[in-house]
């Protein structure tokens, strides 16, 4: 029953959510309709905190600016950000059926594997992690587009190295869509970034979708 | 002149108690001048030290990134002028490895040159000079890398781009306890070494740190300011090891204010004690004074006389003060050589001349009322023993407002702070009015009462007295005992909120990560100890419907909703929680999902019972009402968390656990290694040595609190000794009626047993409650602390105080009841 009654919750929000992207809504008291866009898709932004947004109200991290970006260009696309701060690839594959199930993704922003890197786990693990995550969406029918970490290279040559080359090859193996590094013109720019040096802030996160756009569209393309 | 010396020892020799009263509360002001001032000062100055020691620097830089040339050009220029000496540190994670590359291991890397640390020690495992195994091509590591790694000292790892050898192990570095958390074991390195590394260049994590310390005799805060101006703002900061910030540091805020607010406390009740015991020693005197009048003395004359007895008394009181405040300061280094160690005793010139001031100052003011009253001692008095006249209007304006004077300027000279101190001169005086206004409402209630016993009806009749200063007694009763029992729950909430926060059985190593799929194998290895936490990370977005306005959110200076939350499930209050809100956890009659939340919510945000919070989970919103409010009983290291789900709503979100757990001493390195073996993705934070350093420091000066909070109390039980002996002449006369009257020596005892055990028990009573008050309000305005009430404690206190006040009312009658009533008459005859 308890199983029965958890299920039935998560349903009906994740049903709440699928229902802001559907019908058009009337304004109170019988006023002109509301604008609310007809979404021709959904995009899942899953993640770490580059993806949540840490430090930023959500409205300034790049999913919610990714999805203003193409609704100015005319593409009615919902796109939900998934980010967890914090979040681990082990993390991110434990939940990867709830997104499937819940959010019914058709495109997913896969950019997770930041923080294994700072907690110097296992690179053979996050490749298999990664490589699980992007083919349980695969699975669903989504198409994944996979971004790219490097790790800071204090951790070593060796690590690094390691590290950098998982994505490539988790794209290679898999054919998701590659963007070579997520934080491409953002990293180690003290303007576009926080205090702490690693997570970008509300420019950093504007440079960012500048960075996945071209994928975005090449995802959409292929949808078609 | 001689003569009235003579007379002035004659009737000191032939005082009661009050007069060895009146000479102790001088005394006991005295020794908190001297004493209490001058070890808070002492312990101030150690415990700076110890900051020094926990910074290793006196101005401490700090910054994300690579420091702006501004600010280390201002550096080079203190070096230049030999103002400073610099040390250049660099922290960051690397992977250290063997030389075979068989293992690696993520550690936490210190690089730093050959002055480090400026202040306090880095002990190795060799106990060897730290100086001389910190060289270049070496490094020291904590042992457990050894464990991890399977090396020994004199291997060699590699790191980064170099291989260095081990040369000791690391054992305690005086910094590191503040950088509580950290994933990975300490390696310090050779500054020289560091280009070698290879470690620290474009696209590297690291936190830069420069350590000044201050030469001949530089003052530090003036050299933090004159840096300051160079830093980046929000990204280079500049700290003095009296500024930064740690739990250490706020407790010895806490604990200093504490010691002050002893100070101020013991030397008002002092100087309440002072009074009282006079004007009960000069209504014992009134009759000789009298007869004096009688026979041609003037009023000059008695003033004169009195105010002789009152200087040799405060002469007494003043020398025996700075002779105890000498002892207490030569006792101090003997008894905390373990607590605060590097204390020194004795008193210093100054010291005793600032302590002879005080008191004289508090001894003429707190006299000035009972030798006021002197002038109204007539001659015609010796006839009549009728009752002393209330003092008029103008002499009481005078004495409150020089009293008040007095209070404010010792209140600001000893908190230092004003605001606090009018706030705290303010509390005082509404606390004696309350007192008083309670004595009033008692005395109006025994008026309209006429019960039947004859008892009864002589123990109410008995607080009515003439003479016999019931408002006063229960006004001084309740305003001293509710200090003593303040004093003693404020010790015991910083007790409760300090050195409780670390209980011997708090957990000290935390694993994170942990995958739902993992969870039973985790809790396999780590045993049944260990507490799983389910984390569900969400942000909120609406309150009641109303959404969040993040930059508002932002400007607050305390935490706010605007950031991410760990939310988590259970369905009944953990061990150290409470409900203040709500009938249970959860309201079974409200469908949806509900939610409870942690008192600190409040906070940041006015919430009620019935308000929805809508929450972000992984891009899903979910709305949740509020069906309770917690509190967390003890502000331990244990986790928390600020909302709180019934299981079915979050147990199918996305999330991780972690495991909180309480490991043995060399324990560590074997459940760490069965725990990562078995699950790579899973981390473990080891914060044994943060635990085991902050509790020692706050058991330290736990002690140090509770010594000095005796002295509060001793001030109080003396006044509470001297405001019940004060009316003693009184009711001696009124015995000694009774008995005349044909009462037996048995029923006149329990007359004024029943009376002070009205007494007792109303101060007592009024007490508890004002006390409850006032240290809640301390806790939460001024320490901002939990409260705790600690109801059973300070009842037992309260009562003991209250059994006081009866073992002393009546010690002080028994000795007249064994007297025949005619002998007695005879000896307080006029002489």
């Amino acid at each position: 029953m308890r199983f029965l009654g958890c299920w039935t919750i998560w349903g009906l929000t994740a049903l709440m959510a699928a229902a802001c992207s559907g019908e058009p809504g009337t304004g109170p008291s019988g006023a002109l309709p509301a604008p609310t866009p007809v979404w021709q898709g959904t995009i899942v932004a899953l993640g770490d905190s580059l993806t949540a947004g840490y430090g930023l109200s959500e409205d300034e991290a790049w999913p919610a600016l990714l999805e203003r970006r193409l609704a100015s260009e005319g593409r009615a696309w919902r796109v939900v950000n998934a980010g967890v701060s914090g979040e681990t690839s082990s993390g991110t594959l434990s939940r990867v059926d709830w997104v499937v199930g819940r959010l019914k993704p058709d495109i997913v922003i896969l950019a997770i594997g930041g923080n294994d890197g700072l907690r110097g786990l296992d690179v053979g693990l996050m490749k298999s992690n990664i490589t699980s995550i992007v083919q349980r969406l695969q699975d669903s029918g989504a198409v994944v587009v996979l971004a790219g970490m490097k790790m800071v290279r204090n951790l070593g040559p060796d690590y690094t190295t390691q590290f950098d080359a998982v994505y490539p090859a988790v794209a290679r193996d898999t054919g998701a869509l590659l963007v070579p590094f997520l934080l491409e013109g953002v990293a180690s720019i003290p303007s576009l970034n926080l205090a702490d040096g690693i997570h970008p802030n509300a420019a950093g996160h504007r440079v960012v979708v500048k960075t996945l756009y071209p994928y975005v569209l090449k995802a959409l393309e292929s949808r078609r | 002149m001689n003569r009235l010396f003579l007379l002035a020892r004659r009737e000191i020799l032939r005082a009661g108690p009050q007069a060895v009263l009146f000479v102790l509360s001088t005394t006991l002001a005295l020794v908190t001048l001297v004493s209490v001032g001058g070890f808070s000062r002492t312990v101030q100055d150690s415990f700076l030290r110890d900051a020094r020691e926990l910074h290793a620097g006196d101005v401490i830089l700090h910054s994300h990134r690579e420091f702006s040339e501004g600010l280390l050009r201002a550096v080079r220029a203190e070096v230049a002028s030999g103002r400073a000496e610099a040390a250049r540190l660099y922290e960051f994670y690397s992977m250290a490895r063997t030389s075979d590359n068989d293992r690696l291991v993520l550690s936490s890397i210190l690089v730093a040159p050959d002055n480090y640390p400026f202040y306090g020690t880095v002990t190795v495992g060799s106990g060897r000079p730290f100086q001389s195994v910190h060289e270049v091509g070496g490094v020291v590591v904590e042992p457990s890398l050894l464990d991890q790694l399977g090396v020994r000292v004199g291997d060699t790892i590699q790191l980064g781009s170099a291989a260095l050898t081990i040369r000791d192990t690391l054992i305690r570095e005086p910094d590191r306890p503040l950088n509580a958390f950290s994933l990975g074991p300490r390696i310090i390195v050779h500054a020289y070494d560091l280009e070698a590394l290879q470690l620290v260049r474009t696209g590297s994590r690291v936190e830069h740190r420069l350590l000044l310390k201050a030469l001949h005799g530089e003052r530090v805060d003036p050299m933090a300011a004159r840096l300051r101006v160079h830093a980046r703002k929000d990204e280079e900061w500049v700290e003095t090891f009296r500024t930064a910030r740690s739990g250490i540091k706020r407790f010895l805020d806490n604990f200093l204010f504490f010691l002050s607010l002893i100070g101020v406390f013991t030397l008002i009740l002092a100087g309440f004690g002072i009074q009282s015991s006079l004007t009960a020693l000069l209504r014992e005197k009134r009759d000789t004074l009298a007869v004096m009048r009688a026979l041609g003395a003037t009023s000059g004359y008695v003033a004169r006389l009195a105010a002789i007895i009152v200087c040799i008394l405060a002469a007494a009181g003043t020398a025996l003060g700075i002779l105890c405040g000498a002892w207490v300061q030569r006792l101090l280094p003997v008894l905390m050589r373990d607590i605060v160690p590097g204390l020194s005793g004795g008193l210093s010139p100054g010291a005793v001349l600032e302590g002879c001031l005080m008191g004289a100052v508090v001894t003429a003011v707190f006299t000035s009322i009972p030798l006021r009253r002197l002038r109204e001692v007539r001659p015609v008095s010796v006839l009549g023993h009728e009752v002393l006249p209330e003092t008029g209007r103008t002499p009481l304006v005078v004495h409150g407002a020089l009293v008040t004077v007095l209070a404010v300027l010792l209140v600001l000279w000893k908190i230092e702070d004003t605001r606090t101190g009018l706030w705290f001169v303010a509390g005082v005086g509404g606390l004696i009015l309350l007192s008083a206004g309670a004595g009033v409402l008692v005395l109006w209630i025994s008026r309209t009462r006429r019960p039947d016993r004859l008892l009864s009806r002589l123990v109410l009749r008995g607080l009515e007295r003439p003479g016999s200063g019931t408002l006063v007694t229960l006004t001084t009763l309740v305003t001293a005992l509710t200090v003593i029992l303040s004093i003693r729950l404020l010790e015991l909430n910083l007790f409760q909120n300090f050195v409780g926060s670390y209980p011997a059985e708090a957990p000290n190593v935390y694993f994170l990560d942990i995958q739902p799929s993992q969870r039973d194998e985790a809790r396999r290895i780590l045993e049944a100890s260990a507490e799983f936490h389910p984390v569900v990370r969400a942000r909120v977005t609406a309150v009641s419907g109303t959404p969040i306005d993040r930059e508002v959110e932002r400007q607050s200076r305390r935490d706010n909703l605007a950031r991410e939350f760990n939310l988590t499930y259970y369905d009944t209050l953990l061990g150290d929680e409470r409900l203040v809100a709500g009938k249970s956890l959860f309201d079974p009659k409200v469908h949806g999902p509900q939610v409870s939340v942690l008192t600190e919510v409040l906070e940041m945000r006015s919430l009620e019972i019935g308000d929805t919070i809508t929450f972000t989970i992984a891009g899903v919103p979910l709305e949740a009402r509020i069906t309770s409010f917690r509190e967390r009983v003890h502000s331990s290291v244990r986790p928390f968390f600020y909302f709180v789900f019934p299981p079915e709503v979050l147990e199918d979100a996305p999330q991780t656990f972690f495991a909180a757990v309480r490991v043995a001493p060399g324990q560590l390195p074997a459940l760490q290694s069965r725990m990562v073996s078995s699950f790579p993705n899973v981390s473990v934070i080891d914060v044994m040595e943060t635990v085991n350093v902050f509790a020692g420091v706050m058991r330290r000066l736990s002690v140090i609190v509770r010594f000095f909070g005796w002295f509060s109390i001793a001030a109080g039980l003396l006044i509470v000794t001297s405001a019940v002996l004060a009316t003693r002449h009184v009711r001696l006369r009124e015995s000694v009626y009774y008995r005349i009257l044909g009462a037996k020596s048995r029923f006149v005892l329990r007359v004024f047993a029943a009376e002070h055990v009205l007494l007792g028990t109303l101060a007592g009573g009024l007490a508890f409650v004002f006390s409850e008050m006032s240290v809640w309000i301390l806790c939460r305005q001024a320490f901002r602390i939990d409260f705790h009430a600690f109801p059973g404690t300070l009842g037992a206190l309260a009562s003991a105080v209250a059994l006081l006040v009866l073992a002393t009312g009546v010690a002080g009658t028994v000795p007249a009841l064994r007297k025949k009533p005619v002998v007695y008459l005879r000896e307080v005859a006029p002489e």
